[in-house]
């Protein structure tokens, strides 16, 4: 029974996790259609640099705060400065590849933080309060446990609260469902865009000091771990809307946790993919989506 | 998003998911400088030594270890005067540098160019297994003398198909796995559970393991298995928690034994823990682990409080030279390598050929971190592992075990 409620409880915890990497990445592939390849290494950096103003201050607040803050930072700086300029240049010989901005930036991040950090890793102090809650048997809850449950319940329900209740979320809807229109009919597309990366940038941020405080470390490969589990939980969930995130989030941890548990710990990221697969195969707006098809 | 939106970002996914395993992984160009060298100015031309290893990507931090432990040899052998003896008596050495970013098709392509560079004499470096393992039969193929600093798969020379020229400086995978089993089964511990890292080294030590524990008519309760992005091991220490185990081998990377550790105490999995695979003594594993690495039982090539006049020597000189407190293992092992070739060139060899068999022929007593000599496959004789406790934070040495065959060890005693 032990085992059964600790598979439970880490097949929950990772698809918390998972939930709030794909809801940046959902958010910027909803409102750009791109797939944003540097959210995960941009997380990584912030977080490195929220340790760096843990240790500085000694305070717990102002480090979470400098995660969110310097997510949504990189987020809109390399949205602006590379991402956006680099697509108004785009020739329809190189239409489809969108990504590779993205792609230079997450190779560029990831190859300073591994020169800030040539051990790859280091210990990370709990910024949420709060102690390891006893939950069943000798099972104790790690640090920031019931922090990761409220963010990635509340997150993506603010998010697509704000989306519909607020006058940048209606212009990011706008610009999301027909840019050309929305910029012929004067909404500011380049700062609706800014906006939405430095808001994923800010889930971001925030995803990475709740992933640091709960397993006690950040380490440099968290970025690409992070982009990775983060496009899957979307594609699984189904782009376009926050449910989405939450809900593939959560069927990705529960297959990896409990086809670890009771099949093979060998082949579980294969059966992961392969359920991809089956789902871009099958059912291409996702196990729990709705499809915005775009006429291009 | 329609099916035909996201064939493009999984593209993309895979293209990064191929750097993160290392930048430059596509190219297989070998980017040749030289980094060291004597004066050149005797009458014997000087003796190129190609060096290899992960200098760019996310293992460059062990390349450039490599890089510096070789460095600190030439510097040395060129300050005393070049080669000791024999007929290139006084020639100086020289490094040339290809990057394999940990590649295994770059390190293979960087060694047929070595092969057919006839100014290399010999390859001294590579950083994790899997790239020499891929190299190891290019070298052989060429009768290349190709020594594999740090990188410790007996793989290496089983991939050469039997050929001469290949060597392992580094005590292989079965004497990393068989002193910490042996010690584990010292401490009267009769069912230990297994986690482990997939992969070459991960599966190689686990399977070594098993194998030692089998001889010994033990058989572990349990053996997990876990990727290089896992950070959440609750399921595989659940699943060891409930087969009782009185001990847990580990076998993963500096972050990921500190997880485990971290993820089995909040499971209340509380059991003496071991490392075969010589990793949880790094300044890295300690850090992370924090208070949960007391106790910890591993295993390490080097002993810093080994006394010998060469230890003592290596341990002042790569400090003078790179600022850093102690040797790094794949410095040692890179210094080791470089040792060895100008050994063989002291005892007469003029060409590969010749240096592959001098290779075989040479008995250094102490090379700074004990005895090294070379068995007919390749393998290093002599190689010692180092067992520790961490206390207080630091590992404390307890003993030693020798190499003393491609799959065999013996405990020997300290040299202090």
């Amino acid at each position: 029974m032990e085992l059964f409620l600790t598979v439970c409880v880490t097949s929950l915890t990772l698809g918390l996790l998972y939930a709030l990497f794909g809801t940046g990445i959902g958010l910027v592939l909803r409102a750009s259609g791109d797939l944003n390849l540097a959210h995960g290494d941009s997380l990584m950096l912030a977080t490195y640099v929220a340790l760096g103003t843990s240790h500085v201050s000694g305070l717990r607040v102002p480090a979470v705060l400098t995660d969110v803050a310097m997510g949504a930072v990189i987020g809109a700086v390399a949205f602006l400065v590379i991402y956006r300029p680099v697509a108004a240049r785009r020739r329809s010989a190189t239409a489809g590849l969108g990504f590779l901005p993205s792609l230079g930036v997450a190779l560029i991040v990831r190859n300073v933080a591994v020169r800030l950090s040539p051990r790859g890793s280091a210990p990370f102090p709990a910024l949420f309060a709060g102690g390891r809650a006893h939950l069943f048997g000798d099972y104790r809850l790690p640090p920031a446990g019931w922090w990761l449950l409220a963010a990635a319940v509340l997150v993506p329900a603010g998010l697509a609260v704000g989306l519909r209740r607020t006058a940048t979320g209606r212009r990011l809807r706008a610009v999301a469902d027909d840019p050309l229109l929305a910029e012929a009919t004067g909404l500011p597309v380049t700062r609706t865009l800014a906006v939405s990366y430095a808001v994923a940038g800010a889930v971001g941020g925030l995803a990475g000091a709740l992933f640091s405080s709960f397993f006690g470390l950040v380490f440099v490969s968290l970025g690409w771990q992070a982009t990775l589990k983060g496009f899957v939980a979307v594609i699984l969930g189904g782009v376009g809307w926050f449910r989405g995130a939450l809900l593939g989030g959560l069927a990705l941890g529960a297959v990896e946790s409990f086809f670890s548990a009771y099949v093979s710990s060998t082949f579980k990221d294969a059966v992961t993919f392969a359920l991809l697969i089956a789902v871009l195969l099958l059912v291409p707006e996702g196990m729990f989506g709705r499809t915005r098809l775009r006429t291009v | 998003m329609s099916k035909r939106h996201l064939v493009t970002p999984l593209l993309a996914l895979l293209m990064v998911g191929a750097a993160a395993c290392g930048s430059g992984k596509s190219s297989t160009s070998s980017s040749a400088t030289t980094v060291a060298g004597g004066t050149g100015a005797g009458a014997v031309k000087p003796v190129t030594i190609a060096l290899g290893g992960p200098f760019s990507g996310s293992e460059a931090p062990t390349g450039n270890q490599i890089r510096a432990g070789a460095k600190l040899a030439v510097d040395q052998l060129n300050a005393a005067g070049g080669v000791k003896a024999g007929p290139l008596k006084g020639a100086t050495i020289a490094l040339k540098e290809f990057d394999d970013a940990d590649d295994p098709a770059r390190a293979a392509a960087n060694v047929r160019t070595m092969v057919d560079d006839s100014s290399v004499l010999a390859f001294v470096g590579s950083g994790l297994s899997d790239a020499s393992i891929a190299a190891a039969p290019v070298a052989s193929q060429g009768n290349f003398p190709y020594l594999a600093a740090y990188a410790s798969s007996e793989k290496i020379l089983s991939a050469a198909t039997g050929a001469k020229s290949v060597f392992v400086v580094a005590p292989t995978f079965p004497a990393y796995a068989f002193s910490v089993v042996d010690e584990l089964l010292k401490a009267g511990l009769k069912k230990p559970a297994i986690i482990h890292l997939s992969g070459t080294y991960g599966d190689g030590i686990a399977g070594l393991a098993v194998q030692r524990l089998k001889d010994k008519n033990v058989t572990a309760v349990a053996n997990e298995s876990f990727t290089f992005t896992d950070t959440q091991f609750g399921t595989q220490l659940a699943k060891i928690k409930a087969a009782s185990p009185d001990s847990l081998i580990m076998v993963g990377l500096a972050d990921s034994d500190a997880l485990i550790l971290k993820q089995a105490d909040g499971l209340g999995l509380r059991i003496p823990a071991f490392d075969p695979g010589g990793i949880t003594n790094s300044a890295t594993f300690l850090s992370d682990a924090g208070p949960l690495a007391e106790g910890v039982v591993g295993n390490s090539p080097t002993d810093a409080a080994r006394n010998t006049p060469a230890a003592k020597a290596l341990r002042d000189s790569y400090t003078a030279a790179t600022k850093e407190s102690f040797v790094p293992d794949p410095a040692v092992f890179a210094y080791e390598g470089v040792q060895a070739v100008a050994a063989a060139l002291a005892d007469g060899a003029t060409s590969r050929s010749t240096l592959v068999d001098h290779l075989h022929s040479i008995s250094i007593a102490d090379t700074g971190v004990g005895p090294l000599k070379f068995a007919a496959d390749g393998s290093r004789i002599g190689g010692r592992l180092y067992i520790f406790k961490v206390k207080d934070g630091k590992p404390v040495v307890s003993t030693a075990y020798e190499q003393t065959g491609p799959a065999e060890v013996k405990e020997v005693p300290l040299d202090r």
